[in-house]
């Protein structure tokens, strides 16, 4: 049986940060990533952006590595493989080839999986999803001769793709299953001002509306949704939320949204951590547990991991956040912006300017805010958080746009 | 018309001249200020700026510039040449 000293198993920004971070702190223990995709590093982010959709730059400016990267660090590469079983008694992850690999000390960096939704239709060819590279070249090519997209979601992933789309001067209708887009994450005002921007830029919404089925037309798609209505479309774009892969791991540690962990990413059992889209971890500035799924999370939680994993323990403390723009405006979701039962939510809004800020206010505290138009508060709002400021007697003040939010540290 | 902004470096241990930071792929995704927090930081606008072009070595300018999840760093040599990416 193969044994590694450091098995990671996902090829992600976290498991390859790790990898690095293990290798430049330890020049001789076998260090092995086992990646179900069949690249290397490559930057999850570009290929949704406009600068490789709409070929500004070479498709080829997506890869973070070298080819020879992995070689030339000793760090065994293994693509194209899944794990399927974990023992953390004997200590053994066994692949889909049946080859079973013994480690020293573990780390889990699976990622998120696009979600799917069971519509009759969604295998068909022209229906998209968006996660890997492949999806992303798939989605280029249907756009190139496309007229008309249907996009389904209206959080991150479809307001990004809807942009991409309308760029091309495809018609673009979305369809998506809350009242307003981007709900329950916005707030109705700030939802209203992404909805108002959409159709101004070109997109039918059809919002509080579910699929039926997607069926074949004489030329091109036709999506039903629920109410009857159709809509003729030549490809389909999903983006309706993520879902962690972790079943293969339930019966051997504790999981919920995803692999559970302390704030030293350690999961439910000994030698094993988890970093990156998949680690549900304590946070120890906002006292909760939570699950975050952007880049920079992930590559801090690699590296954080990784210095755990060679013995210098610390515990993971890191406010991030992730900004993108479309239809000219920029969104952007600071530390942990989703709503719970011991939240309040705080809002500020200018409706008429496009702006709005939303603060997710527990125990007196900011844990997580989303911008619309206002990045320079993005940089205060980390920093109120990282500080844990007591806003308690400030309700009023945070919910006045006039009222500057430096002011609080 | 790209939003390119160009910071001189002339540190003389040093084969890179001059780095770019190309503010329409910047996401402010700020693994840059992780590598080097001496060197960048981000602007009103939420974009990465060079602070100072000459406080980091060769080789972590280049671990910066490699770890921008959308190639916004560009690093150039002293002949003008592009190195990166």
């Amino acid at each position: 049986m193969k044994e590694i000293k450091y098995l990671i198993i996902g090829g992600g920004i976290a498991g390859t940060t790790a990898a690095d971070t293990i290798r430049k702190n330890d020049a001789d223990g076998s260090v092995a990533i086992v990646s179900d995709e069949l690249h290397r590093l490559y930057s999850r982010i570009m290929i949704s952006k406009p600068s490789v959709f709409l070929e500004k730059v070479p498709f080829e400016q997506i890869w973070l590595k070298e080819e020879g990267w992995y070689k030339e660090n000793n760090i065994e590469f293994l693509s194209g493989k899944k794990a399927v079983s974990l023992d953390t008694k004997e200590k053994i992850v066994r692949l889909d080839d049946e080859e079973e690999i013994k480690y020293e000390k573990l780390l889990l960096a699976i990622g998120a999986c696009a979600r799917r939704l069971p519509v009759p239709g969604v295998e068909k060819k022209g229906i998209f999803h968006v996660r890997i590279l492949e999806d992303a070249k798939d989605i280029m090519e249907a756009s190139k001769s496309a007229k008309k997209a249907v996009v389904v979601g209206g959080s991150f992933i479809g307001f990004e793709m809807a942009d991409l789309l309308r760029q091309k001067d495809i018609d673009v209708s979305m369809v998506f299953n809350t009242e307003n887009c981007w709900e329950p994450a916005l707030d109705k005002a700030s939802s209203k001002i992404v909805e108002g921007v959409l159709e101004k830029g070109g997109v039918k919404i059809y919002g509080g509306q579910e699929i039926k089925e997607i069926l074949d037309g004489d030329k091109g798609k036709k999506v039903v949704l629920k109410d009857g209505t159709e809509l003729k479309c030549d490809m389909v774009v999903f983006g309706v939320g993520v879902s962690c892969p972790h079943d293969w791991l339930k019966k051997a540690l504790d999981v919920k949204r995803g692999i559970l962990t302390n704030e030293y990413l350690e999961a439910s059992a000994s030698d094993v951590w988890a970093a990156g889209d998949s680690c549900e971890f304590k946070d120890t500035i906002i006292d909760d547990v939570i699950i975050l799924g952007t880049w920079i999370n992930a590559q801090e939680q690699g590296r954080t991991a990784g210095l755990n994993m060679v013995g210098q323990k610390q515990a993971y403390k890191n406010v991030t956040f992730y900004t993108t723009r479309g239809f000219d405006i920029a969104v952007a979701f600071v530390g942990d912006a989703s709503q719970a039962d011991d939240r309040e939510r705080v809002v500020r809004v200018d409706a008429e300017k496009k702006i709005s800020v939303q603060f997710f206010v527990k125990n007196g505290r900011i844990v997580g805010a989303t911008t619309i138009n206002r990045v320079p508060d993005v940089q205060v709002i980390t920093k109120l958080i990282e500080k844990q400021i007591d806003i308690s007697d400030k309700m009023e003040e945070l919910a006045d746009p006039s009222f500057e939010l430096k002011k609080l540290l | 018309m790209s939003d390119k902004k160009e910071y001189l470096r002339d540190r003389e241990d040093s084969k890179i001249g001059k780095i770019v930071v190309d503010r329409d792929f910047c996401i402010a995704a700020s693994s840059c200020i992780v590598v080097t927090p001496e060197t960048y930081e981000l602007d009103g606008e939420s974009k990465a700026v060079v602070t100072d072009a000459n406080a980091a070595d060769d080789e972590t300018l280049k671990t910066s510039a490699e770890s921008c999840p959308t190639k916004a760093i560009l690093l150039f040599d002293k002949e003008g040449n592009q190195i990166y990416p």
